[in-house]
C-alpha cells in the first residue's frame, strides 16, 4: 500500500514539476534571446490566466479562452519587450532586472485593480476523476497536464531544431554580437523569444490555476520554483529547464510528505538546498554553458 | 562658463567642503523633528531606516559588484532580534543593536561564501531564494517568532530628562544608529579596502593576479553590508512596534534593490534619494488614486530605471555637468553604437580565435 502512495506522490510531483518546467522554459527562452532574467515571468503568467478566465466568463469555451489568452499574451509580451526591455539592454546589466521588477509590481497591482484581490476558482481543462493504473490512482488533471506540457516541449524543440527561425534563435543565444554579421535580425529574435516566453508562462498559469486558485498573488510561489528549475538546469539550457522542473517538483512534493521537520511550510527549502549544492559543483547549472573568462 | 565650472568643482569637490556639508546635514537632521508634525517625524524616521538599508544594498552592488535581492533577511534579523529579546528581558537599545549586528555579520559572512562560487544571475537568484525562505522559516518556528501573527515590540519611551516626545526620541535613536552605520560604510568605501574592491569589481582576474584576496574582500563586504542592514531592521522594530513575517518578505528585498537603483550605486548621499523615493513616492501615488497607486509606483520604478540608469544622483550630476560645460553634452553620435558593436565583434572573434589556439 505504501508503495502505491509513494507512486501516487511521484505522479503528482511529476505533473507539478512539468508545470514548473513550463515556467522555467519561458524564463530560459527569454534569457537565451535577451540575456535578461525575467523576474516578471510569474506575474505575466498570472495576468494571462486572468485574461483566459475573463474570456471564459464572457462565455467562450475554455479551450478557446486559453488559446485566446496565449495569443494575447504573446502580443502583449512583444510590446513589453519592445517598449521597456530593449531600451534597457544597452546600459548596466542591472537595469533590465529592475525594469522586470517594475513590470512585476505593475502587473500584480493592475490585476488587483481590474479583477480585485478576490480568490476565484478556475476550471480545469481536463475532466474530473481518477484513472486506475495498476493500483495507482492518477487524476485526469495530472495526465492532461503532463501531456500538454510534453506537447509544448515537443513543439518548441521542433521549432528550435528544425526551422530557420529556430536556427537564428540558437545563433543569437550562442553569440549575440556575431549573429547580425550573418544577417540575423536580432530584434525579431528578441521579440519572438519574449512572445514564446509569455506563451509558456500562460500555459503554466492555466495549468496551475485549477489547483492553486486564481488571484493576483498565485504565481509568486510558482515563480520561485520556476526560477529554481531554470537555475538548476542552467539558465541557457532548454532540456535543463525540463529536467530542473522535474527535479524541483519531485523533491518538493516528496520532502513535504516524508520529512516531518519540514512539512508543507518549509518544503521549498529542499529544492533550494539542491540548487545551492549543484551550483557549488557546476556554477552554470546542470546543463548550462560555463562562461569563458578572459583577461 | 568658467564661473559655472568653478561652481561644479565646488559642488563635486570632496576635500575641503566635506566637513561643512556633513555639519550642515547633521544640523538639519537634528533640528527637523522640532519643526514638523508628528506624522512627518514618523515618515522621516522611515526615511532614515530605508536610507541605512538602501545604503547597505547599494554599497554592496556599487563597490563590491554583488547584487543582492535578499537583504530583507538581514533586516529581518535586526527586527526580530529586537522583538524576541524585548519579549523576554529588558535590554538597553545599544546591547540589542550590537547583538543584531553581530548575528547578521556572521550570517552574512556564511551566506557570502557559497555565493563566491557562482556568477552573475545565479548569485542574484540565490539571494532571492534567501528572501523567499525567510518568512517561511519565521512562520515555521512560531514558538519563538510568533508565527504569521508576528511579535509586538514594547514602545520606546523617551527618558524624562530629554524632554522629547516619544516619536522624537525614536527619531534621534534612528539618527544615532544611522550615523554609526553610515560611518562604517563610509570607511569601508574609502581607502585600501575600497581600491581593492573596485579592482575586484572591475576585473576580478587582474585584481587576483595583483595579489588582492578577492574572496576575502567579497565576504567582508557582504558581511558588513548585512550587519548594517540589520541595524535598519532594529530601528524599524522600535519605530513600528510590531514585526511580522510578511513585513520582511521578498517585497522588502525588492524595494531595497529598487531604492539602491534610484539612489545610484556609487553615491552615499544618493541613498537618501532612494530612501525618500521608497517612502514618499508610494504615498504620493496612492494619494493620486488609492486603488491605482501601486500601479503608478511600478510604472515609476520602470521609468526611473530607463530614464536615469545611473540613479537620481548620477542624473543630477550629468545635468549639472551639461549645464556648466555645454560642449561636453554634445548630441549623441549616430556612429557610436555601430562602433561599439564593431569593437565587440572584434573582441569576441579574437576571443574565439584564442580559444581555438
Amino acid at each position: 500500500m505504501t508503495v502505491e502512495i509513494f507512486l501516487q506522490q511521484v505522479v503528482t510531483a511529476v505533473a507539478a514539476g512539468l508545470v514548473y518546467a513550463s515556467l522555467a522554459l519561458g524564463i530560459v527562452v527569454i534569457h537565451r534571446a535577451s540575456g535578461v532574467t525575467n523576474l516578471a515571468q510569474g506575474e505575466m503568467a498570472m495576468f494571462s490566466t486572468f485574461i483566459a478566465w475573463q474570456l471564459w466568463s464572457w462565455g467562450t469555451t475554455l479551450v478557446v479562452a486559453v488559446v485566446g489568452a496565449i495569443v494575447l499574451s504573446m502580443v502583449a509580451s512583444m510590446a513589453i519587450e519592445r517598449t521597456l526591455i530593449r531600451p534597457s539592454l544597452s546600459g548596466s546589466p542591472l537595469t533590465p532586472l529592475i525594469v522586470s521588477v517594475g513590470v512585476l509590481l505593475l502587473l500584480n497591482q493592475l490585476a488587483a485593480f481590474i479583477w480585485t484581490t478576490q480568490i476565484r476558482s478556475f476550471p480545469s481543462l481536463f475532466p474530473e476523476g481518477m484513472l486506475d493504473v495498476l493500483g495507482v490512482r492518477v487524476s485526469y488533471n495530472s495526465i492532461g497536464t503532463m501531456v500538454t506540457v510534453a506537447l509544448a516541449v515537443a513543439v518548441l524543440a521542433a521549432m528550435f531544431n528544425l526551422t530557420r527561425i529556430g536556427l537564428a534563435m540558437r545563433a543569437v543565444a550562442g553569440s549575440r554580437a556575431e549573429a547580425p554579421l550573418v544577417g540575423i535580425k536580432v530584434g525579431r529574435v528578441l521579440s519572438l523569444g519574449w512572445a514564446l516566453g509569455a506563451a509558456l508562462g500562460a500555459l503554466a498559469g492555466v495549468l496551475v490555476a485549477p489547483v492553486a486558485y486564481l488571484d493576483n498573488n498565485m504565481m509568486m510561489p510558482v515563480l520561485v520554483y520556476g526560477l529554481a528549475a531554470a537555475m538548476l538546469g542552467g539558465l541557457d539550457s532548454m532540456p535543463g529547464a525540463v529536467i530542473g522542473g522535474l527535479i524541483v517538483g519531485v523533491a518538493e512534493n516528496l520532502a513535504g510528505t516524508y520529512i516531518d521537520v519540514l512539512g508543507p511550510d518549509l518544503k521549498v527549502l529542499v529544492p533550494l538546498a539542491i540548487i545551492v549544492v549543484v551550483l557549488l559543483v557546476r556554477p552554470a547549472g546542470l546543463l548550462g554553458r560555463e562562461e569563458v573568462v578572459r583577461v | 562658463m568658467s564661473q559655472n565650472s568653478g561652481l561644479l568643482a565646488r559642488v563635486t569637490a570632496r576635500g575641503s567642503y566635506r566637513y561643512v556639508t556633513v555639519a550642515l546635514a547633521m544640523a538639519v537632521f537634528f533640528a527637523l523633528p522640532h519643526l514638523i508634525a508628528p506624522f512627518q517625524v514618523f515618515q522621516l524616521t522611515q526615511v532614515l531606516i530605508y536610507f541605512l538599508a538602501v545604503l547597505a544594498v547599494s554599497y554592496l552592488a556599487g563597490y563590491s559588484g554583488q547584487v543582492s535581492l535578499g537583504h530583507s533577511v538581514f533586516f529581518a534579523i535586526g527586527a526580530y532580534t529586537v522583538a524576541i529579546t524585548s519579549d523576554r528581558m529588558a535590554m538597553p537599545v545599544v546591547v540589542t543593536a550590537v547583538l543584531a549586528f553581530v548575528i547578521a555579520a556572521v550570517i552574512g559572512a556564511v551566506t557570502a561564501v557559497p555565493a563566491l562560487f557562482m556568477t552573475g544571475s545565479y548569485r542574484v537568484m540565490v539571494t532571492l531564494a534567501l528572501a523567499v525562505v525567510t518568512p517561511m522559516i519565521l512562520v515555521r518556528f512560531a514558538g519563538i517568532t510568533g508565527g504569521s501573527q508576528g511579535l509586538p515590540v514594547p514602545p520606546q519611551q523617551a527618558p524624562p530628562w530629554t524632554g522629547l516626545a516619544d516619536d522624537q526620541y525614536v527619531y534621534y535613536l534612528a539618527l544615532a544608529i544611522v550615523a554609526v552605520g553610515l560611518f562604517l560604510i563610509r570607511n569601508l568605501a574609502l581607502g585600501r579596502l575600497k581600491r581593492g574592491q573596485i579592482a575586484v569589481k572591475e576585473n576580478e582576474i587582474v585584481a587576483r593576479s595583483l595579489g588582492i584576496d578577492s574572496a576575502r574582500l567579497k565576504v567582508v563586504a557582504f558581511s558588513a553590508s548585512a550587519a548594517v542592514a540589520s541595524l535598519a531592521g532594529v530601528v524599524y522594530a522600535y519605530l513600528v512596534g510590531y514585526v511580522t513575517p510578511s513585513g520582511v518578505g521578498l517585497l522588502l528585498a525588492v524595494y531595497l534593490l529598487v531604492g539602491a537603483c534610484v539612489a545610484g550605486l556609487k553615491a552615499i548621499h544618493g541613498a537618501l534619494f532612494g530612501a525618500a523615493f521608497l517612502v514618499y513616492v508610494p504615498e504620493y501615488t496612492s494619494g493620486l488614486d488609492p486603488s491605482l497607486g501601486a500601479v503608478f509606483f511600478g510604472g515609476t520604478v520602470i521609468a526611473v530605471a530607463l530614464l536615469m540608469p545611473d540613479g537620481v544622483t548620477g542624473w543630477i550630476l550629468s545635468r549639472l555637468k551639461a549645464w556648466s560645460d555645454p560642449s561636453s553634452a554634445r548630441a549623441p553620435d549616430p556612429h557610436r553604437p555601430r562602433e561599439q558593436a564593431l569593437t565587440r565583434v572584434i573582441d569576441t572573434t579574437s576571443a574565439s580565435a584564442e580559444k581555438s589556439i
